[in-house]
Order: structure tokens, then sequence, then C-alpha cells
């Protein structure tokens, strides 16, 4: 099984869609999944998932629940890059907490849980696979990026100005970095369990700039060929071919 | 007999309906019967004697039976439709209608001969007296009594047709200030699915969560409307839209795949549109081609049939009554026109109440008593009880101040529930109910009233929603003023102190002593120091430091000498300021250089003195600046002198100065160049802007200051002189001027004109003048430029119409007077015949030339001229319209009148009665200019008006931005939905002609890319060329 995670119904729209036998269930009564089918590999799709919290309890449960293979979150992201530009895709490489300070425990870095490393990097087979499946549907460069995740929604830079440094953000190039308030809690589960994950998120607004519909619906295109990739990837790894480092 | 019904009504001699029918019919049997009998007894005597003669009045007798019959029968058909489909029928459906809809207005039926239709009419006005005095209203949001055809059992969707068919009652169900009516489209042909939609319908619900929420579904799936009973504001619903749009995304599958598709979304609001044009209004605002638009239109305001309690029983929104509150928030330079927005705002209130008379009176300051500003009678315009400049009756005032409630109201609603005392003086006014709101001052002594009065029997009785909104649109009225009022006192203490200040050399300027920024200071500081600016440090903005000045006296607590300009030296002291504040006002005490014995400001006129202007041309021959030099030279000095005395005299030029200078920015300066003439200085300037700038002055030299009755004003002729033309130093300068002004030549510089001396110019100042001198000399050497611009069809690029140009050339500006202002000045002084009958004798010899040789042979169909409203109210105008199209034989709907939407729409009622009056000619108006932002396509469409020329926005740039091009072809499906005929203006190159054409082949064009503005013999050829 393979488990989709998005924020709203916008987010999994589209694999919904093409999904086929959909039945529906509900976690923890508040959460609807829909389990169905995708060129023969059953997907698990959860959406209405907001923070890291939230992310990292439902994707344990789930992972728990069912056969997992891997996870991919799909959904919206902000950026201070001057690169990357609203309705842009991108990947992550790697996932990092910007709202966790525990330094006060002897050898724990900014950003890091204890007993974890201080990022979660997604498994370097699924990267690859991912991206040549958007080569297939996409001339568009698909950015490769450092995804900061907090469960703040970063409205302004303000609240991320202790964390930056010479034009960088927890020593990651702040053109490279993409923010979202999900990616960690995924992380986190999956690191757990041990199951490779990967974020794709596709850029909504540079922070501070107000919600914009046209921006929206820049998103919403892109989430066909978001759709469409994620599709194909399913049907390509959805054998028990192994994708662990 | 059949036909008397069309006859003068006779009361003494009424029938019964059944009378009516059966004499009708009786009539035509005897008659029948007669004809009938005679025929069969000649028929019998003539098969007895066989006898010639018998068998001709036979032949003859036959068909005069026949006719006979068929005139009985037509007669009796024409009268019986009269009376039971003209009048039983239409009248009883109108009826009908006005009641479904809530008018208050009843028609009643005509027939008065008949006298069972005086019984009807009776009823009628038994119910028409009921509904004058009944108030209908809803106590909450409930749609059980509206017959809405729902589409499932839990009541939360409904038809779109019966959306559409209710949307009146769904509205008046709704009690709350304003709604909003809301469709969510996507795309046409769309494959969506139910369960898509009931996702969509439930996003709906978790947005927008009030109660009495109606969703109605489209047949065709592709449509939502919401209307949504309550907006707290606007802002919050676009929120909730946008919210919306992000929780609307469906997916629908399509050849290629599976696409996402999401809704346009439109609103709009409930009363900013009327009921009538929210479905025009959604469509228009689905032109725009927004992902989410709320489209509030500017729709005109004040007809006299807006009298909502005089046509409908629909009180309930009260937001629609004071919708034109809201304008009252920005006070404005002019007190005076602050008091017209506020009359208009109470005038379109009493229109809304059908209320007689109104008006506003306010504390004049120089009279010292509240004195009537505006009044306003809305039945007859020229009889109001309280008249505009006079006095306000104080007995009145006096009375009001005892009476008035606590928040500052009175109302009568009838002259039994008048206090005695005041309905004594307001007798004398036959005054019989209306509404007091006393503006109180802060020492409570009375500022100002508003007022709303009925007179004769008419009574003042409302219901408590509109009670409250009297008090709410009084208040609002009466702060408004208020605040101007103190707005103005502060400008005229402002200019004041600033004259004061100038008087005695003081200057002052405040720091924040924590920082040394500069926070305020005086105009006169300003005028020394132009670099001076807010917000800026002191001393790097008065004396280029880079840190505080070492003996400044915060520092050392002594006071400073400074030398601020070449011209101007200061003493800086603090001593007038109090420990407690961080900011510091310092006052700079001007020190007169001993060599500089002579004043710089003239005391009495309080304007820069002559040696000032002497002082700056040196300042700017240094710098070495070209511009202009303005001499005013007052030619009626005397005059003025003898009107308003010396004193009075000064005060005129002083009032006058201040005006130019605080209201024309580019006049900073006004010296005094002598005892009857002034100046102004325009370094790098140009004459062109100069001009404009005397235009505005000249209105300012007209204006009464004194306002003592007197009608003499300023007579000034202005010169205008280049500096530095071949003059080294200003003394030559000086004295060039000297030699302009002696050498005056009054027969053709005459007062009130402008001399520019450069290229020996004239011209009269005042704008209207001048353009009234170019009608003249245009008439009278014949110069007018007419020419006609093609109006192609897009199909052929044919030339099917034209239309006509007037232009008139600024040969000194070298630039063409705005169409627009030459019709304006022309109708405000008369001269609009001699464009007319210049235009309408140029179309007519055009036709008369080539009507029938290439006109109708090449299919050019139409001319069209431009007009405004104006251009109907002159005398005789239909007239001659009437009499050039017989004369010349011109076919019909040939010639066209092309009016802007603005001025249809600022004129609508007029123009009901200029559309009935050309219909009858056969000529048609054409909306031209048209945004749609003005007048909805209904609107025009009820104006008979079939075609509107778009403007030139919609189709410029629609090459290169594919959203425009979207908005445009929207425009255009609406209009042909509404049975719209569009013309597209401005169509500048093939592309744009290529875009246009492959979507409606139809559609008419006018622009550069197929023909310029054409003369005659260019047109003909044009004609030709293109007709083939």
């Amino acid at each position: 099984m393979i488990l989709l995670v998005g924020n709203n119904h916008d987010d999994v729209l589209y694999i919904e869609t093409r999904m086929t036998d959909k039945k529906e269930e509900y976690v923890y009564k508040k959460y609807k999944v829909v389990i169905g089918n995708i060129a023969s590999q059953t997907v698990v799709l959860l959406e209405n998932v907001y923070t890291n919290i939230i992310s990292s309890t439902l994707v344990s449960y789930i992972i728990e629940k069912y056969y997992i293979l891997f996870v991919i979150k799909i959904g919206k992201c902000l950026t201070a890059s001057k690169t990357i530009k609203n309705g842009d895709i991108t990947i992550s490489k790697k996932v990092i907490a910007s709202d966790v300070d525990v330094t006060d425990l002897q050898g724990t870095k900014l950003g890091q849980i204890p007993g974890f490393d201080l990022s979660f990097d997604p498994s370097y087979e699924l990267i690859n696979s991912t991206l040549n499946s958007f080569t297939k549907f996409s001339f568009a460069t698909i950015h490769e990026c450092t995804v900061v995740s907090s469960n703040v929604h970063h409205h302004t830079m303000e609240k991320l100005e202790e964390l930056l440094h010479d034009g960088k953000i927890l020593t990651e190039e702040i053109n490279n970095v993409v923010f979202d308030s999900e990616a960690y809690g995924v992380g986190v589960a999956c690191s757990m369990h041990d199951i490779p994950f990967i974020t794709i998120n596709v850029v909504l607004n540079h922070i501070g700039e107000k919600f914009a519909v046209n921006n929206y619906v820049r998103v919403l295109k892109q989430y066909n060929i978001v759709g469409k990739a994620v599709s194909n990837l399913i049907s390509e790894l959805g054998s028990n071919e192994v994708l662990r480092d | 007999m059949a036909d008397n019904l069309t006859n003068t009504p006779n009361k003494n001699k009424k029938v019964t309906l059944t009378n009516y029918i059966g004499r009708s019919f009786g009539w035509f049997l005897v008659t029948i019967v007669v004809l009938l009998t005679v025929l069969i007894v000649l028929g019998v005597v003539y098969l007895m004697y066989r006898n010639e003669a018998m068998l001709i009045t036979l032949a003859v007798l036959l068909p005069t039976l026949i006719v006979i019959s068929l005139l009985y029968i037509f007669y009796s058909y024409r009268s019986m439709y009269k009376i039971f489909y003209s009048t039983l029928y239409e009248k009883t459906l109108s009826n009908y209608e006005a009641l479904r809809t809530q008018k208050r207005t009843l028609e009643k039926y005509e027939l008065d001969q008949i006298e069972d239709f005086d019984i009807l009419n009776d009823k009628i006005n038994l119910i028409q007296r009921n509904f004058d005095n009944i108030q209908i209203y809803s106590s909450k949001t409930n749609y059980d009594k509206v017959p809405l055809d729902y589409i499932n059992k839990s009541k939360k969707t409904i038809t779109e047709k019966s959306f559409k068919d209710c949307i009146r009652e769904i509205i008046y169900c709704a009690q709350s200030y304003r709604n909003a009516i809301i469709s969510l489209t996507f795309e046409k042909g769309a494959d969506i699915t139910t369960t898509s939609i009931n996702d969509v319908c439930n996003a709906i619900h978790e947005i927008f969560k009030e109660r009495g929420l109606l969703i109605a579904l489209g047949e065709s799936n592709d449509t939502i409307m919401i209307f949504s009973p309550n907006i707290d504001s606007i802002s919050y619903l676009r929120e909730q839209l946008e919210a919306l749009f992000t929780k609307s995304t469906i997916s629908v599958k399509t050849i290629s795949g599976i696409d996402l598709i999401s809704p346009k979304i439109n609103a709009v609001i409930y009363p900013y549109t009327s009921i009538e044009e929210i479905y025009s209004d959604l469509l228009y605002s689905a032109t725009k081609n927004k992902d989410v638009n709320i489209y509030i239109p500017k729709r005109y305001n004040g007809s006299s049939n807006e009298s909502l309690l005089q046509n409908t029983m629909d009180i309930n929104n009260i937001s629609k009554i004071l919708s034109n509150v809201a304008n009252l928030h920005e006070t404005s330079i002019d007190f005076n026109s602050q008091i017209v927005k506020a009359e208009e705002v109470l005038k379109e209130y009493a229109a809304y109440l059908n209320v007689e008379e109104g008006g506003i009176a306010f504390f004049d300051r120089e009279k010292k008593h509240v004195t009537t500003r505006v009044a306003f009678n809305l039945n007859n315009k020229e009889k109001t009880s309280f008249i505009p400049g006079t006095q306000f009756n104080s007995k009145i005032i006096e009375k009001l101040d005892e009476v008035k409630d606590m928040d500052c109201t009175y109302l009568f609603s009838s002259r039994a529930s008048l206090n005695n005392e005041l309905g004594k003086t307001l007798d004398l006014y036959g005054i019989n109910s209306g509404f007091f709101y006393y503006i109180k001052n802060l020492d409570d002594t009375c500022l100002g009233i508003v007022y709303l009065i009925n007179k004769g029997n008419k009574t003042f009785e409302y219901n408590s929603y509109i009670k409250e909104s009297l008090l709410v649109m009084s208040i609002t009225i009466g702060y408004y003023l208020k605040i101007g009022n103190v707005h103005n006192q502060l400008d005229e203490m402002k200019v004041r102190e600033n004259n004061v200040m100038k008087l005695a050399n003081i200057a002052s300027y405040t720091i924040d002593k924590t920082n040394y920024e500069i926070v305020d200071f005086t105009d006169n500081l300003k005028e020394e120091m132009p670099n001076i600016e807010r917000g800026v440090k002191c001393y790097k903005s008065l004396f280029k430091y880079t840190a505080p000045c070492p003996e400044c006296p915060l520092i050392t607590k002594n006071k400073i000498i400074k030398q601020f300009s070449k011209t101007f030296k200061g003493e800086v002291s603090y001593s007038i300021n109090t420990k407690m504040s961080n900011y510091i006002e310092l006052i700079v005490r001007g020190i007169e250089n001993k060599d500089e014995s002579r004043n710089r400001f003239d005391s009495d006129l309080l304007v820069y003195s002559y040696y000032s202007f002497v002082e700056r041309l040196k300042n700017l021959y240094a710098s070495e600046s070209k511009g202009y030099i303005q001499l005013l030279s007052i030619d009626n000095i005397k005059d003025m002198i003898q009107a308003y005395g010396n004193e009075g005299f000064a005060f005129y030029i002083r009032c006058f100065a201040s005006e130019v200078v605080t209201k024309i920015p580019q006049i900073s300066d006004i010296y005094l160049y002598k005892d009857d003439t002034l100046a102004f200085i325009f370094p790098e300037s140009g004459k062109l802007d100069i001009i404009n700038v005397l235009e505005k002055v000249y209105e300012f030299s007209k204006k009464d200051y004194l306002r003592d009755g007197n009608d003499v004003r300023l007579c000034i002729g202005y010169e205008t002189v280049k500096y530095p033309q071949e003059f080294t130093r200003p003394t030559d300068l000086i004295r060039h001027l000297e030699k302009c002004i002696s050498e005056r030549d009054y027969n053709v510089f005459k007062t009130d004109y402008i001399h520019i001396e450069e290229n020996d110019f004239y011209r009269p100042v005042s704008r209207k003048e001048y353009i009234l001198s170019i009608i003249e000399q245009a008439h009278k050497n014949n110069n007018f430029i007419i020419k006609c611009q093609p109006v192609v069809k897009g199909s052929t690029k044919a030339i099917f119409g034209g239309e006509i140009l007037i232009r008139l050339s600024d040969d000194y500006a070298n630039t063409l007077l705005n169409t627009e202002e030459l019709i304006r000045v022309a109708g405000e002084n008369n001269k609009l015949n001699t464009i007319s009958d210049l235009v309408l004798n140029y179309t007519a010899n055009l036709f008369t030339q080539f009507g029938a040789s290439i006109f109708k042979s090449y299919g050019f169909e139409r001319i069209s001229i431009n007009a405004d409203y104006n251009y109907f109210t002159q005398e005789d105008f239909f007239n001659k319209v009437e009499s050039i199209i017989k004369t010349h034989n011109m076919p019909k709907n040939f010639l066209a009148f092309e009016i802007s939407e603005q001025n249809l729409a600022s004129n609508y009622e007029n123009f009901k009665e200029v559309s009935e009056q050309l219909k009858k000619h056969d000529v048609n108006i054409i909306c031209d200019q048209y945004t749609g932002e003005h007048l909805s396509l209904d609107k025009v469409r009820q104006l008979n008006i079939k075609e509107i020329k778009t403007q030139r926005d919609f189709v410029r740039d629609i090459d290169v931005q594919s959203e425009k091009y979207e908005n445009l072809k929207k425009l255009m499906d609406f209009a042909k939905e509404q049975g719209v005929t569009v013309t597209l203006l401005g169509v500048e190159n093939g592309q744009q002609y290529k875009l246009v054409s492959s979507y409606d082949k139809n559609i008419n064009m006018q622009g550069y890319y197929f023909h310029h503005a054409l003369d005659v013999n260019e047109l003909l050829e044009a004609i030709r060329k293109s007709n083939n």
C-alpha cells in the first residue's frame, strides 16, 4: 500500500479521481481516509492534515494499521527564495524542523529532536524515481529543496529571524528552501517505522505575500502534473521493490 | 354604435357591461334580420315574377349585406378586444404583478363609460388607500411562504429556475443589512458529477454558516447560485469567496485524462444592485473574467422614480434608503461643496420617503446667524419654504431648542402632534408634518438645522426602522458638516497665523528633542527654506550640518542668531515651550540687515512686496533660471475702491491672494508689483501650463469675497513676459516690464484677456469665453472641421455607416478641443444651435448629394452624430430633425445619435422622453463609450436603445492579453443574449480584427485598422473601394 497525505481536498483530488474501488474509513472519527486502487496498487489517501503534530500521529497510525511501502506528502508550500516562484513544483531532498529547540540538552543541535537526526532525508531512489516521473509530464524544472517545516504558518520572515544567518536558514541556503507545516511530522513517523517518504510541494506564495486567487489557480494547474506524475510513480514503484537505503 | 367606446366619456350615459354587450349583439342581430328579410322577400318576388329589376336589387343588396355584416363583426371584435383584452385582462394582469412584487401603485380600468368598471375602480381605490398606510415586513428569514422548488427533502437546495423567479421574495424575506447573490460557474460543457456538486455545496455550507443561506442548482450542474442573507462587510465577503474558491475545485474526466477545474465566482450585493438588475449585473460581472469578483456598479442615483415608499411596500431594506449616507466621508477644502454633497444625500433620502421638501441651514460666521444654505422641493423645484441664502427663521430655532428630543431630533407626523408654539411659526409656512435635526455646537448653541417637511395634508408617518434611519442620516449629515466647518476654521486660522507671523517677521519649526527631527514648521519658513522637510534632522535640513549645531539653543540654553538663507537671518529661541513635551517649538524672529531696511512684505495686502520681487528676480538670474513673469494689472481699481472702500479692497485682494496661493499649487508667492499690479513668477514653466493656471486664477478673481451685495469684481489684464530673453540683468528686465505695462493697447489687450508677449498672442482668460470665441470664429469663417469615422462590418470590412465628428482646434495650444467640453460650453451658452444645425445640415447635404448615388447603392446605411442631453433640450430640435428627414427623404434609421453611457445615466429619466420622441421619427440612439459601470444592459434596453459602442479599453491589448480577449468575448455574448448590437471601437491592428471576427463575424467595428476619420471625398472613395 502507498500512503498519500494532503492538506486540503484539492491536494489529493486528482489522485482520488484516478482511484478505483474506493471505500471510505474514518480515523479517530474525524479524519476521512479513502482507500482504493491505482494501477493495481492499493493507495491510502489522507486529507485535511494540518501541522506536524497531526501528520506524525496520523501517518504513524496508518503505517501501523496497513502495510505501507512508502509515503508521499502532497501540498502547498511557501518560499523566500528568489529563484523559486509561485506554481513551481518542489520535491524534498531534506526535511528539517524550524520550531524545535531543545539545545539545553547536552549535544542536541538547534532543530534536532534528541534520538533523531537533525534532518530527515527522503530515500535517494525515491527522489530519483519521482524526478523521472515528472520528466514524463513536464518540461519545467522540478526544484529539489530542503523543506523547513514547523507548526507555524510563516506569514512574515520575522519569526524566522533567529534562524537566519548569512543568507542561510539553519545552515541551508535560503534560495533552496521551502516552508511547510506537515513534512517534519511525516518524516518523524516514517523514520520511526523505517519507511521511505517524499514530499511534493507546489509553491503558493512568497513569504510576506497575501493570498491571491491567481496564485492558487496556478497551483491547481500544477496539481494536474503532480497528479499524473504521482500516479505514474505509484504504478512504477508500487510493486514490492526495495526502496530503502 | 360599437365605435362609441372611443368617444369622449359621458358620465350621464353609463351602461352596464351586460347591457353593453347585449345591445351590441342586439343591434347586430336586428340589422342582419332586417336585411335577410328584405333579401328573402325580394328573392321570393323575383322567383315569382322573374323581374330583372328585382335581380339587380338583389345583386346590390347581397354584397351590401355581406359588407355590413363584416363591418359589424370587425367593430364588435375591436370593441370586445378593447374591453376584454386591453382593459380587463391586461390591467388585471399588471395589477396582479404589482401585488406580487409588492408595488404600491395599482392601475385603474380606463373604460369609465361602463358602469361595472367604475365598481372595479372603486375597489382598486380601496386597496390603494390601504396600501398607502400599510407597511409589510417579515420577522425573520423564513422562506416558507416563498414558492421555492426544493431539490431535496432537507430543503437545502432549490432549483435555479425557482431561485430566479422568486429572487424578489427571497430578498424581501431577508431582514438584514445587505444580501449577496453569488454565482459559481464552472466551464460550460464540463462533465460535472453530482458528487462533485454535492462536495461544493457542503463547502458552501461550511463557509457561509449564516441561517437562511439558499443554494440553487442549475439543470446542467455547471452553475450554482447562492443567496447569502447577511453581509457584515464586503471585505469579509471577499474572504469568504476566496475561501470558497479554494474548496470548490472539482475534477472532471476529459479526453486527455483528468482535469482539475475551479469555478468563476461572481457576486453582486443588494441593494447596490437593484433586484431587476441582479442577473444582468452577475452576467456583466462575469465579463470581467476574474476568478473571484464582487461587482458593485456605479449606478446613477437621484431619479424621481426612486421614491421607494411611493412605488413599493418594501421598506425592510433600510440600507437602500441609507446607502448614499456612506458618501459623506470626505471633507472638502470648500465648505460649500460639502453642503451641496450633504444636500444630494438628503434629497435622495427625501425622494425615497416621498417627502416634499428638505434643506439644510448652517451658521454663517460672517453674518452671525443660521442661514438656509440649501433647500429643495421635489414637486416644484422653484418653490421652497425656506429661501437659500436668507436667515433661517430664528423663532423656529429657538422653539426647536426647547422641544427637541435628547438625540436633537424633532419629528411631528401631523400638525395635530406639533408643539403649539412651534406650530404657530410653522403655520406661516403651511407646514403640516416633518422632521428637524438640530445640529448642536460645542457650547450648545445652534450650528445648523437639517429638515424634511411636508405641506398640505401630507403626514409623516413611518415605522421605527425609518425613524431610526432618519436619525442616522441626520446625525451623519450633522457631523459631516461640523467636521467640515472645523476644518474650514482651522484652515483659516492657519492662514491667519501665517499672515500674523509674516507681518511680525516670525517663523517657527518644531523638532523632536530626542532625535532632532523636524516635526512641523510654518509656511513662511518653507518659503525661505524650500528644502525643509518633515522627518529630516533639523541641522541637516536647515544648515547642512552632519551633527547638531554646537550653538543649538537646546544644548547651550541660549538664543542664537543664524543666517537661514542669503536673504533671511533670524534669532532662534525656544522660550515658549513647556518642559513636559518631547516636541520643542523653535521660534525664528527675523532680523533685517541694516542695509536691507525695506520691508519684504506688504502689510496691507499680506503679499510679498516689490523688493521681494526684485530679490527673487536676482536669485533667479543667479541660478540662470528660465521661465515667465505674470503681471496682473487690475483694470478697475477705481471702481473697486469706490465699491468697497480702501479697507474693503485690501481685504478683497487679501482673500484673492490667499485663495490663489492655497488652491493653485503652481503658485507659491504673490508679489505686489505696484499699487494696481500683482505679479507671479513661473520659473521653468511652459506657456500652456501658465494658461491653465490663469484660467483658475480668473475663477478666483470673480468670486464674491465680501458678500455685501456688491457685484463689482476684479477685472484684470494678464500680461505674460518671458525671462531672461535678451536682458542680461534683472534691472533691464524690470525696465522691460514697465514698458509692457505702460504701452498696453486696450483695444486689443482687453480686460480679462491674456497677452503672451513672446508671440503677441491674445485670448480671453476665461476658458468658457475662449471656447465661445473659437466657436464664433469658426462659425464666422466656416472653418469647423467635420469628419466621418467609418463603421465597418466585421465579415466583409465594408463600410456600413459613419460617425460624424466635429472638430475645433485650439490653434495656440495646437490641440483639438475636447468635443464633450465643446458641446457642454456651447449648450450652456445657447450656442448649441450653431453646432447642431451645422452637423444636421452637413448630414442632410451629404445624404442629398450622395444618398441615392453612393450610399444606397453601396450599402452605406447610417450616419450617427455625437450628442449629449443638452442637444435635445434645444427649442424645436425634434421638429428640425423631422423636417430634415422629410425634406431629404432619408430612409428609416439612417440618422442616429450617439450618447455616452455616463450622460445617459445622469439624465436617465429625461432620455426616456427623448427616446420616445426620436422613435417617432425613426431615429435611433446609440449608447456610446459603454462600460457597464453606469448602466446595465437592461436599463439601456429600457430606453429603447438597441446598440452600444464599447469603450476603447475593451479592445485595447486583446491581442497581447488573453484575459482581455476573454472579457471582450463575454461582453459580446452577454450583449447578444440581451438582444443588443455591439459595435467595437478602437480596433487598431490586424491581429485584433482577426481575433474579434473569428469569434463573431457579424460584429461591427470601428478603428484605425480600417479607417481614420475621413473627410467627404476620402469617405466616398473608401466606400467605393471597400463596398464593392
